[in-house]
């Protein structure tokens, strides 16, 4: 059977969310993962099959993808199989859209820009929340300035309950705290000391929240795509409320995400897949929601006056899409960008960030269809 | 005279062999544990043909009661999850007892081999560190100036002032600090003996030189023994509380509450381990790093009726070891060296209240600069 899609990472929460979207959207999906026993529920769907592939083998990838000959490639796995399922793409032919590499990882993507290109297909890289809608919102409202001298930006969230429960992937959350941060300073990147680059700032939805200077990859992508704006400097900053930082930073700092084995009576054991395993146990309380704020100041000139506008999108827990709370925002956006690719409407070829290819209003509509709200200046615009 | 440190090469244990290399002259001392590595690490370090190293699987009766088979006592220093099995290699072998403590339920059952111990002659005593320990024969002590008493409060407080070079430190075993912290605490109350809430009856205290302390109860295994040692003083109220810092408890209350702490099992690359096993194992790496300065000290307290009389030990860092962990391993060693010199008498299974003499008791302890009070003045 040919398949629309194929969904790597297909068990894990965003493919989960990504495939269930495209479902929604009557387009059939292949997912692909290790443990099939977590989307019992997705695979009763006639329009979906399983396949378990090793991510560390190039040439499953590949088989895979040939064997679902599927029209795109949706890559919802862990960010360090994101090179290796580009090469596969590469040797298949296939277009592909991701959630994003952060700084290292991207980088490496960007390197097959030409590689895409010659093979005629487009990899979009970072199509969820963060990177992902924040590039587009960046794009929409960049071009209506002259010129740009400084983008800051990032996400903040909060629960109505204040219980710990995994917000998104905690290896890139561990990730994300424990590299030093990298921002751009007149048009340099700057490796800033970890946890020391912060402020505070207030939240419509959420109220005040320390925000911190992570490693993200729209640091990279934004001085690639508005360098001709003039751009100058780049904060990316990552908000998160009390009772799940604390947690966070405690589990780094007693090595919880440790990469460096331990040896359990000859068993070796990588504390990050232990605290992975035990995470994954938590459960979120009855009635629990999430809002998340994806936010994004841009400083410049507009007819040579300075001028600064707002970009937000509010994302709050979809009634029936509970379990994910606000996790929508990117599994939901990939599957929107995918479908895109997919209808044609991005004819770009070669590697590029969402701000490079994807076209704002169709998007924002897409958006706007799942309750997800663009405001620009406090004004919504979808 | 010969002993044989079960764990002898762990945080306690270390402490242990060293007292009873320094104050036992002619004393041998064998360090035992499963990793014969590391007791012989431990065991050369002393250069001496006196101190010797020994592997042991403790879960097997047999060989243990083998190794323990000419021994004088046995010094029980591993997790206290085998004591009873330890004991009945000991039954197997005759050898005397002693060990840190069985956190309330395990001491219960180990009272249970009394009949077996006095069948063969020899004594165990549980619970003879520094709480369970010291505190029993603070009580111990108090008890013979009073003619009767109506409750015991205990508690203990930290003075650290170590500049640490690790983010966290791990003062004793991972798993014992989850006992005291997620089992039902058993206070004497009335008369009776109830089991409450974990890391309830939260309390403050302020002790001269130890500043504002938070205590809540825990369970501890000298509410297992006291009400029965002390009915004829009429003894109704006892608690224990443990006084952690505010952030000490915080991390540990968080680690439970994300379920690192559970006996479950995790699965995960086609492994299954219960949970709190690998956690033990990544926190262990925050057990005391070597050359770090230690300075601190550590005060157990016990106060009758209500400040009618309070007994106190106080304990400071030496040989780098801190005082909490000095006055832990000390009185072990104490107490083997008096029951292999005949101090001690009885036979069969005895908590340290029952059969260790205060006053010789305290003198060792002395020697070893180790402070006890009456009601704040050095009677040692």
């Amino acid at each position: 059977m040919k398949y629309d899609f194929i969904i790597f990472g297909g068990t894990g929460e965003e493919g989960g969310i990504c495939a269930r979207d495209l479902l929604e959207s009557r387009y059939s999906v292949m997912l692909v993962g290790r443990d099939k026993s977590r989307i019992g529920n997705l695979l009763k769907n006639k329009k979906t099959d399983f396949l378990r592939v090793d991510l560390r083998n190039e040439t499953d990838i590949a088989k895979a993808i040939k064997k679902s000959n599927a029209d795109v490639v949706v890559n919802c796995a862990e960010l360090t199989f994101n090179v290796a399922i580009m090469r596969a793409c590469l040797k298949t032919k296939k277009p592909i859209t991701d959630l994003g590499g952060l700084q290292k990882i991207t980088i490496k993507q960007f390197k097959l820009h030409k590689a895409f290109r010659k093979a005629g297909i487009i990899n979009i890289t970072g199509c969820g929340s963060t990177p992902g809608i924040v590039n587009v919102m960046a794009k929409y409202g960049v071009e209506k300035f002259d010129s740009v001298d400084t983008i800051t930006l990032g996400f903040a969230w909060d629960s109505n309950i204040k219980k710990f429960v995994v917000p998104y992937s905690i290896q890139s959350i561990f990730h994300e705290f424990t590299e030093n941060p990298v921002t751009y300073h007149d048009g340099k990147f700057v490796r800033e000391k970890r946890m020391v680059c912060k402020g505070d700032l207030k939240f419509k939805e959420i109220g005040l929240q320390t925000v911190y200077c992570i490693v993200h990859s729209e640091v990279y992508s934004f001085s690639k795509y508005f360098r001709h704006k003039g751009l100058k400097t780049i904060h990316y900053m990552a908000g998160f409320p009390e009772h799940s930082i604390k947690p966070i930073q405690m589990m780094i700092d007693l090595d919880f995400n440790s990469e460096e084995p331990i040896n359990m009576e000859g068993k070796e054991i990588k504390p990050v897949e232990f605290t992975t395993a035990v995470l994954k146990k938590i459960e979120q309380p009855k009635g629990y929601k999430e809002v998340e704020n994806l936010w994004i100041k841009i400083y410049g000139k507009k007819n040579s006056r300075s001028v600064k506008t707002e970009m937000n999108c509010i994302v709050k827990t979809l009634p029936g899409w509970e379990d994910a709370g606000s996790n929508i925002d990117t599994g939901r956006t990939i599957s929107i960008m995918s479908q895109m690719l997919k209808k044609g409407m991005i004819k770009e070829k070669g590697v590029y960030a969402p701000e490079a290819v994807v076209p704002c209003e169709p998007f924002f509509k897409e958006l706007a269809r799942r309750k997800m709200y663009v405001y620009e200046n406090n004004r919504k615009i979808n | 005279m010969k002993f044989i440190v079960l764990g002898g090469y762990g945080i306690i244990g270390r402490v242990v062999v060293s007292d009873l290399f320094k104050t036992c002259k002619n004393c041998e001392i064998i360090v035992a544990g499963r990793d014969l590595k590391k007791a012989q690490e431990c065991a050369s370090s002393y250069k001496s043909l006196r101190v010797k190293a020994a592997k042991v699987d403790i879960k097997n009766i047999n060989q243990t009661a083998r190794l323990l088979k000419d021994a004088d006592v046995a010094v029980n220093c591993v997790q206290y999850y085998f004591n009873t099995t330890i004991m009945k290699a000991c039954i197997k072998a005759k050898t005397n007892y002693v060990d840190l403590g069985g956190l309330f339920h395990m001491t219960k059952k180990q009272l249970r081999l009394h009949l077996k111990f006095k069948k063969i002659n020899r004594l165990a005593i549980p619970g003879c560190g520094g709480t369970p320990g010291i505190t029993n024969v603070l009580v111990a002590y108090g008890a013979s100036l009073l003619k009767k008493f109506n409750s015991i409060e205990m508690y203990f407080a930290d003075k650290d002032d170590t500049e640490y070079n690790q983010p966290f430190v791990l003062p004793y075993s991972f798993r014992t600090i989850i006992d005291e912290y997620t089992k039902k605490p058993a206070v004497f109350k009335n008369g009776k003996l109830i089991f409450v809430k974990p890391h309830s009856g939260i309390k403050e205290y302020v002790v001269k030189g130890y500043g504002k302390l938070k205590g809540f109860y825990s369970l501890h295994s000298e509410l297992a023994t006291f009400p029965s040692s002390f009915k004829d003083k009429k003894l109704k109220n006892c608690e224990f509380r443990v006084t952690f810092d505010e952030q000490f408890s915080s991390i540990i209350q968080s680690l439970s509450e994300l379920g690192f702490t559970s006996n479950k099992e995790v699965i995960f690359n086609e492994k299954k381990i219960p949970t709190i096993d690998i956690t033990a194992m990544i926190m262990d790496k925050w057990l005391l790093k070597p050359g770090t300065k230690i300075k601190d000290k550590e005060l157990l307290r016990v106060d009758f009726d209500k400040g009618k009389l309070v007994m106190d030990s106080v304990s400071k860092s030496r040989f780098n070891i801190p005082g909490g962990t000095y006055n832990v391993g000390v009185p072990c060693s104490i107490a083997a060296q008096m029951i292999a010199g005949g101090i001690v008498k009885e036979k069969g299974v005895y908590p340290p209240e029952r059969v260790i003499n205060p006053v010789v008791f305290f003198k060792e302890l002395k020697k070893r600069g180790i402070v006890v009070l009456k009601n704040n003045r050095k009677i040692n």
